[in-house]
C-alpha cells in the first residue's frame, strides 16, 4: 500500500475545505491540515503575497518575510523563534499564492512533495469557488455580471461536487484493489467527464522503450488520428517539463489538445491528455482540474505494483521482451507517422526453424532456455530503433520504422538468419535452430497493422516453404496464393478417388534405331475448374500433404495394367514410373511393387523406377537399404534429371543404379553451343564408361538427336519423337514405330559402338513372350557383351 | 530538548497509590505517599469517578501549600508503579529545583473547543525554562477532540509538545470531570504548562494491527461515520467483525466492543486510532471521539496482550532514546482504557513491570483514558488506543 493513502488525503483534503464557507476558515483548515496530514510542525497560505493563514508559531510573530522568500519546491531556513526547518512550498492559484509546509526535523520526500502539490491545486480550487461566492454576495454590479457569475458559480459548486464525487470513485477503484484497467479507465473517464472534453487518454512510459508510451486507458471512443494527435501532445509536454527539471505537474496545450503529465515516484511517468470541443484559453480553468486529475493518476500510479502490472500486460513473461499487444501498438503508431511522415514501415516475422527439435529431445526448460538466447541475440544485432517482440511459441516479428526501406529490411532479414545461425549453447548442449523470415512492407494502400502482420505471417509461410533458413518478401499475390493453395491441397486429396487423375505415356527411344523400348508413365490432374495441372504442380504438393504414396502406387498400377497389355503385341516393351524420395519412405515400397508386378504378370525388368537425383544425395541409409530391395527384384533404377544436383557422383558407386536421364536443359543447347555440347558429351561418355544406360530428356529437333547420336547416346525422349499421349493412342504409335519408321543405317563404327549393353536389350523371360521386336535394319550381329564392368 | 548549563537538580517525582473506599482518606494518603514529605510544585490527581470529588479535592488542598498547582482528571482506570486499579487514587508530585509548573482552564468545550483549548494553554506564557511540556486533560465525551488539540497548538506553537488524555468515567457513559485548582469542572479542558531546566520527553505507540482489506468512509460528518463502502458503517463493521448480537441494539455491549476493536485511519506514517464507540442506531452509524474524514481509509485493527505490552514497553524505550538514555526522575502515562480492556486488570501489571523495566526504578503515575493526547512532531496530536508516556529527565 505504498502510495495510495496520499489519494485518500487528498480527497480528504478536498472535502475538507469544501466545507468552509469563508476564505479565511478555509485558508486556516488548509495550512492545519496540509500540515497535520503531511506530518510537519508548520503550516502557511500565502494569497497575493501575503501570510492569509498560519499554524505552529504559537503566539510568537509569524515570521512573514522568511515564508515568503520560501521557493518552490523545497529548501532550508532558519525561521525566528522556531529555528532552523526544512520548508516545501507549492502553488496554489496565481504566482502570489502558494501552501506551505514546514518541519523541524527531516526534509521532505517526493511523495510528501506531491501530496503538498495536489493540495495546493485543491485549495486553489476552492479559493476559486469561495471567491465567486463571497464575490457574489458582496458585490454590487451589474445585473448580467452577477447572473453570469451565479452561473458560473453554480458551475463552479457542481463541478466541485462531481470532482469530488469521480475522485472518491477513482479513490474506491484503487482500494479495492480494482483490475489495473479499470483503475486506469476511472481516471480518463473521470477526466473527461469532468472537463466535458470529447476524448481523454493515458500514455505511460514503457520502461523498456521511454520514447514509446502506452496507451494506458482511453475515453470516448477517439479515432486513431485523434489518438496520434495526442500523443504528440502527450510526448510534447512530457520532454518540455523533463528539460525544465520542475517535478510538479504541468499543463501544455496544442490546439484542441491538453495534456498533463503524470509523475511516479518523482519522475515524468506519462501523461493525461483530454481533447475539447474547441481551443480554449490557456491558464483556464479546465488545466486546473485537468492538471488535479492527473495529480490523482500519479498518486495512485506510485502504487508500484500498477506500474509494474502495466508493463507485464505489454510484455512476454519468459523473454521480457514486447508481447503481441504492444507490437500491435507499436505497429499502428509507426504506421500513423508513416502516413504522415512519408517513413518507410517494415515488419518481419522471425520463426526458428529446428525449435520444435530442440524442445522435443532437450526439454521445455531448455526451450525456453534457448527462447531467452534467441531473444537476446535478436535484439542485439538489431538497431535500438527497431522494436523486438515475442508472439509466443517460437515466432519472433521485428518492426523496422525509420530504416524500413526494401534494402534494409532484407538486409536486415539476412544479418538475423546468419546470426542465427550460429550455435546455441543450451544447458551445455551445443544446439543449431536456424531461422525463415517474412518481410512485409507497409504499402500506400494499407493502413491496419493486422493486414500488415498477416502479410508478414503469409511470407514468412512462404519463407519456409521454400526452403529453411531463407526470407520471403511478401507479395499480393501471396495471400491468394495460399488460399489457392490451400484449396488444392484440399481437391488433390480427393483426386484419386474422383478420377480426375490419369496417366499419359511418352515414349523412350533407342536414338540409332528409332525403336521404341518404353514408354514413361506421367501423372496428369484434370482439376474440374483449374483444367490439367502439370505434375510439376501438383506432385510436390502431393508430396507435402502426403498424398503422394496413394498417388504414386496408383500410377504404378494402371502402368503395369495398361503394359501388360500391350506387351502382348511389345513383349519388350518396358514402363518407366517415377518414384518420389516420399515413397522411399515407406517400408512397404518394395513389397508394393512386386505385388503390382505380379498382379499383371510383369517382369521385374519390365520396369524402370525413375528416382531423381536430389534423392540419392540425401545420404540416407534407409534409402539405400531400400533401393538395394528394389534392385534385388529385378527392376531397373534410373536417375532423373541427371546432372541437376550437387554431383557428388560417388553415390552412382553406391547405389545400384542402371540409367542416367540427363536433364533436357543439358540437352537443350547441344546443336547451338560448343559449351553445351561438350558437357552433353562429357555425360554421355561418363555414363557409358560406367555402364549404364543414358537416356536423353527433351529431345526436340533433328540437331539434338544428331548430336546425341554421334556422342553415342542411345536413348532419348522429347517431342521429337513424341509428346506424352493418353494410353489409348499409344498402340497407334507403337504400330506407327514398328511400320513406318525409316530405317536408319548405321554409321560406320567400330565394335565398341555396336556393342549393346546387355541390360539395354529387350530381357527375356516375359512369360509366354519370345518375340523380339525388332527393325529390321541390317546390322552386324551382336558381338558377344564385353565383360561386364560392373559387379 | 535543551538542557541547562551546570546544576545537579534535585527535582523529584513522586507517585502515590490509594485503594483506601473514602474520597478524603484516599487522597490524603495518596498524597503523602507521593510527596513523602517534600515541598510539590505540581500535583496531579487521576481519580475514579466513584469517589466524590469535591471531597478528595479538598482534602488534598488542604496539605498543600499555596503556590502548589493542583490539577487532574476522572479517569477509566488508574495507574502506578504499584500496578493497575479501578476505583482508586493515584496521586502524582513533582518538585524540586529546575522545576516549574502553571495552570489554566477553558470552559465550554463542547461548544467551543478550539477557544477552550487556546484559554487552557495560556498557562504557557507564564513558565520560562528551557524546556516546556503543556499537559491537557479533556473532557472525554466532546466531540471533535482535536480543535482542542488545535486550539492549544495555535498558543504553544512547534516547539512546545504537547500531552495528556481525554477523561474517563470507568466506562459508565455518566460524564467526566475535570480538576483545575481547588475546583472540579466539566465539560472544561485543563492546561498545566511544566517547565524544567532538564529534558522532557514525549512517546507513543499504539501496537494495533491491521487486519483484511481496507475500507473507504464514503460518508462521513466531522466525527459521525455513516457509511463506509457505500453500505451503512453500522452494519459494515460489525458484520466484517462477526461482531455479537447485543453490539447491534445494546449501546453499552458495542462501546466495549468498539474499544477493543477500533479503526486505523491511513496516514503517512502508519495509522491514525479510531474507537468507533458510540452508534446511532437509526442512522446505522458509528460515532468517534475524532474526526473522521470522508473518503479517508480506515483499516480493521486487531491486538493482544503481547502487542499492547510491547506498544508500551517501546514508547518508553523511545522516551529513554529522546532523553539521551537517562536518568529519567518520573514519569506519567496516559493509556486508553482500550488497552485495558484488552490486557484485562489483572495483565495491567505486566504493562507496569514493562514500564519500569524500560524506564528504571522511577515513580510512574497515569490513567486509562478516553483518548490521548501527544504531539510533539507534526501538528496533529489526538491519538485513540495509544499509550503515550512523558518522561522527566
Amino acid at each position: 500500500m505504498l502510495g495510495s493513502w496520499s489519494v485518500h488525503q487528498l480527497v480528504e483534503f478536498l472535502a475538507a475545505v469544501s466545507e468552509d464557507q469563508d476564505e479565511h476558515s478555509a485558508l486556516l483548515r488548509a495550512a492545519e491540515l496540509a500540515s497535520e496530514t503531511i506530518g510537519a510542525e508548520l503550516g502557511a497560505v500565502i494569497v497575493d503575497g501575503a501570510v492569509a493563514a498560519a499554524v505552529g508559531f504559537g503566539t510568537g510573530t509569524v515570521p512573514g518575510p522568511e515564508l515568503l522568500a520560501a521557493t518552490l519546491g523545497t529548501s532550508e531556513a532558519v525561521l525566528p523563534g522556531i529555528g532552523p526547518c526544512h520548508l516545501a512550498v507549492a502553488e496554489v492559484l496565481g504566482d502570489a499564492d502558494r501552501l506551505l509546509v514546514g518541519r523541524l526535523t527531516d526534509t521532505f520526500g517526493a511523495e510528501e512533495r506531491n501530496l503538498l502539490a495536489g493540495m495546493g491545486r485543491v485549495l486553489g480550487l476552492s479559493l476559486r469557488t469561495l471567491r465567486i461566492l463571497a464575490a457574489e454576495r458582496d458585490l454590487r454590479v451589474a445585473q448580467e455580471q452577477l447572473a453570469e457569475e451565479r452561473l458560473r458559480s453554480v458551475t463552479s459548486l457542481q463541478e466541485r461536487q462531481l470532482l469530488l464525487e469521480t475522485l472518491l470513485t477513482l479513490q474506491r477503484s484503487i482500494s479495492h484493489r480494482a483490475p489495473l484497467p479499470e483503475i486506469l479507465d476511472t481516471v480518463t473517464a473521470g477526466a473527461a467527464s469532468l472537463l466535458g472534453a470529447r476524448a481523454a487518454w493515458l500514455f505511460l512510459r514503457n520502461d523498456l522503450e521511454p520514447l514509446r508510451p502506452i496507451t494506458a486507458s482511453t475515453a470516448r471512443r477517439p479515432s486513431a488520428p485523434e489518438r496520434d494527435a495526442a500523443l504528440d501532445v502527450a510526448r510534447a509536454a512530457m520532454a518540455a517539463q523533463g528539460r525544465r527539471g520542475s517535478r510538479d505537474a504541468e499543463v501544455l496545450r496544442s490546439g484542441r489538445f491538453v495534456a498533463a503529465t503524470v509523475h511516479v515516484g518523482g519522475s515524468i511517468s506519462g501523461a493525461l491528455v483530454a481533447e475539447t470541443s474547441e481551443p480554449a484559453d490557456a491558464d483556464s480553468h479546465d488545466d486546473r482540474l485537468l492538471v488535479t486529475f492527473a495529480e490523482h493518476a500519479s498518486m495512485a500510479l506510485t502504487d508500484a505494483r500498477t506500474v509494474a502490472a502495466v508493463n507485464e500486460a505489454f510484455h512476454d513473461p519468459l523473454t521480457g521482451l514486447p508481447n503481441r499487444a504492444l507490437f500491435l501498438d507499436r505497429v499502428e503508431q509507426a504506421l500513423g507517422s508513416a502516413a504522415r511522415g512519408g517513413v518507410e514501415v517494415a515488419v518481419l516475422f522471425v520463426d526458428l526453424d529446428r525449435f520444435k527439435a530442440v524442445n522435443d529431445s532437450l526439454g521445455h526448460a531448455a526451450g525456453d532456455d534457448l527462447l531467452r538466447a534467441v531473444a537476446r541475440r535478436l535484439s542485439a544485432c538489431l538497431r535500438s530503433s527497431a522494436v523486438v517482440a515475442r508472439f509466443g511459441g517460437d515466432e519472433f516479428a521485428v518492426l523496422l520504422e525509420q530504416d524500413g526501406t526494401l534494402q534494409a529490411a532484407t538486409e536486415t532479414a539476412q544479418e538475423i538468419i546468419e546470426r542465427l545461425r550460429d550455435p546455441f549453447s543450451v544447458q551445455g548442449y551445443r544446439v543449431l535452430v536456424g531461422a525463415s523470415i517474412g518481410i512485409a512492407f507497409a504499402g500506400s494502400a494499407l493502413s491496419e497493422a493486422p493486414d500488415l502482420l498477416r502479410n508478414a505471417d503469409l511470407a514468412m509461410y512462404r519463407a519456409k516453404k521454400d526452403g529453411r533458413g531463407g526470407w520471403a518478401l511478401f507479395e499480393p499475390g501471396m495471400y491468394l496464393a495460399v488460399r489457392n493453395r490451400l484449396e488444392l491441397e484440399a481437391d488433390l486429396q480427393r483426386a484419386v478417388a474422383r478420377h480426375e487423375l490419369s496417366v499419359q505415356y511418352q515414349p523412350v527411344v533407342r536414338l540409332d534405331t528409332g525403336e521404341v523400348t518404353g514408354l514413361e508413365a506421367l501423372a496428369r490432374w484434370d482439376h474440374p475448374v483449374h483444367g490439367r495441372i502439370s505434375p510439376d504442380r501438383f506432385i510436390p504438393l502431393a508430396e507435402e500433404i502426403g498424398v503422394i504414396d496413394g498417388i504414386g502406387r496408383w500410377v504404378l498400377e494402371e502402368a503395369c495394367r495398361k503394359l501388360a497389355g500391350w506387351r502382348r503385341e511389345h513383349p519388350d516393351l518396358r514402363i518407366h514410373v517415377n518414384l518420389s524420395v516420399h515413397q522411399l519412405h515407406d517400408p512397404g515400397i518394395v513389397a508394393s511393387v512386386r505385388s503390382v508386378l505380379v498382379a499383371h504378370g510383369l517382369a521385374p525388368a519390365a520396369l524402370t523406377l525413375e528416382i531423381t537425383e536430389g534423392t540419392f544425395l540425401e545420404r540416407n541409409e534407409t534409402f539405400v537399404v531400400r533401393l538395394r530391395d528394389l534392385k534385388r527384384l529385378g527392376v531397373d533404377l534410373a536417375v532423373d534429371d541427371f546432372g541437376t544436383g550437387y554431383s557428388s557422383l560417388g553415390y552412382l558407386r553406391q547405389f545400384p543404379i542402371d540409367a542416367l536421364k540427363i536433364d533436357r536443359s543439358f540437352v537443350e543447347g547441344v546443336d547451338t553451343n560448343l559449351e553445351c555440347a561438350a558437357l552433353a558429351r562429357s555425360i554421355v561418355e561418363l555414363g557409358n564408361t560406367l555402364g549404364l544406360a543414358m537416356v536423353a530428356e527433351g529431345i526436340e529437333n533433328d540437331g539434338q538427336l544428331e548430336f546425341l547420336r554421334s556422342v553415342h547416346c542411345r536413348y532419348g525422349q522429347g517431342f521429337h519423337f513424341s509428346e506424352a499421349v493418353d494410353a489409348s493412342k499409344v498402340a497407334a504409335l507403337l504400330a506407327a514405330r514398328h511400320q513406318g519408321a525409316p530405317p536408319v543405317l548405321p554409321v560406320a563404327r567400330r565394335p565398341r559402338d555396336q556393342e549393346d549393353h546387355p541390360r539395354a536389350q529387350a530381357a527375356p523371360g516375359a512369360p509366354g513372350s519370345t518375340r523380339r521386336t525388332r527393325v529390321p535394319v541390317p546390322v552386324p550381329a551382336p558381338v558377344p557383351p564385353a565383360a561386364a564392368r560392373r559387379s | 530538548m535543551k538542557r541547562a548549563d551546570g546544576g545537579t537538580g534535585a527535582r523529584w517525582v513522586g507517585v502515590g497509590h490509594s485503594f483506601a473506599p473514602d474520597s478524603a482518606s484516599a487522597g490524603r494518603a495518596a498524597l503523602a505517599a507521593a510527596t513523602a514529605g517534600r515541598e510539590p510544585r505540581l500535583v496531579l490527581v487521576f481519580a475514579s469517578i466513584a469517589h466524590e470529588l469535591e471531597a478528595l479535592v479538598a482534602a488534598v488542598r488542604v496539605d498543600l501549600g499555596a503556590g502548589t498547582t493542583l490539577a487532574g482528571c476522572t479517569t477509566a482506570g488508574e495507574l502506578s508503579q504499584a500496578g493497575g486499579g479501578r476505583g482508586s487514587v493515584v496521586v502524582a508530585a513533582l518538585g524540586g529545583e529546575g522545576l516549574s509548573a502553571e495552570v489554566a482552564v477553558g470552559l465550554d468545550a463542547s461548544t467551543r473547543q478550539r477557544e477552550a483549548g487556546a484559554t487552557a494553554a495560556s498557562c504557557l506564557a507564564a513558565i520560562d525554562r528551557p524546556n516546556r511540556v503543556l499537559l491537557l486533560f479533556t473532557p472525554g465525551f466532546v466531540p471533535r477532540q482535536e480543535e482542542i488539540v488545535r486550539g492549544a497548538y495555535s498558543v504553544t506553537g512547534a516547539t512546545v509538545p504537547v500531552v495528556g488524555g481525554a477523561a474517563g468515567d470507568d466506562l459508565s457513559m455518566a460524564g467526566t470531570r475535570q480538576i483545575a485548582g481547588d475546583a472540579v469542572l466539566s465539560d472544561a479542558v485543563v492546561g498545566i504548562a511544566v517547565g524544567s531546566d532538564f529534558p522532557i520527553a514525549v512517546s507513543m505507540r499504539h501496537g494495533w494491527r491491521k487486519v483484511g482489506e481496507p475500507m473507504v468512509v464514503s460518508a462521513s460528518d466531522g466525527t459521525v461515520i455513516s457509511q463506509l463502502d457505500d453500505e451503512p458503517a453500522l452494519d459494515v463493521y460489525l458484520g466484517r467483525l462477526g461482531a455479537p448480537a447485543e453490539t447491534f441494539h445494546d449501546p453499552l455491549a458495542h462501546n466495549r466492543f468498539a474499544l477493543l476493536h477500533p479503526l486505523g485511519l491511513q496516514r503517512l506514517n502508519g495509522e491514525d486510532i479510531r474507537v468507533p464507540g458510540e452508534v446511532d442506531y437509526a442512522t446505522r452509524s458509528l460515532i468517534c471521539t475524532a474526526d473522521v474524514p470522508r473518503g479517508a481509509l480506515v483499516w480493521l485493527m486487531e491486538g493482544d496482550e503481547v502487542s499492547v505490552v510491547e506498544a508500551a514497553a517501546g514508547a518508553c524505550s523511545d522516551a529513554l532514546d529522546l532523553l539521551g538514555g537517562g536518568p529519567v526522575v518520573g514519569a506519567l502515562v496516559f493509556d486508553c482504557v482500550g488497552r485495558r480492556l484488552i490486557l484485562g486488570d489483572e495483565l495491567v501489571e505486566k504493562e507496569v513491570a514493562a514500564i519500569r523495566s524500560s524506564l528504571g526504578d522511577v515513580d510512574v503515575a497515569g490513567f486509562f483514558t478516553y483518548g490521548e493526547i501527544a504531539r510533539s512532531r507534526g501538528s496533529s496530536g489526538v491519538h485513540n488506543e495509544t499509550f503515550v508516556v512523558m518522561a522527566l529527565g
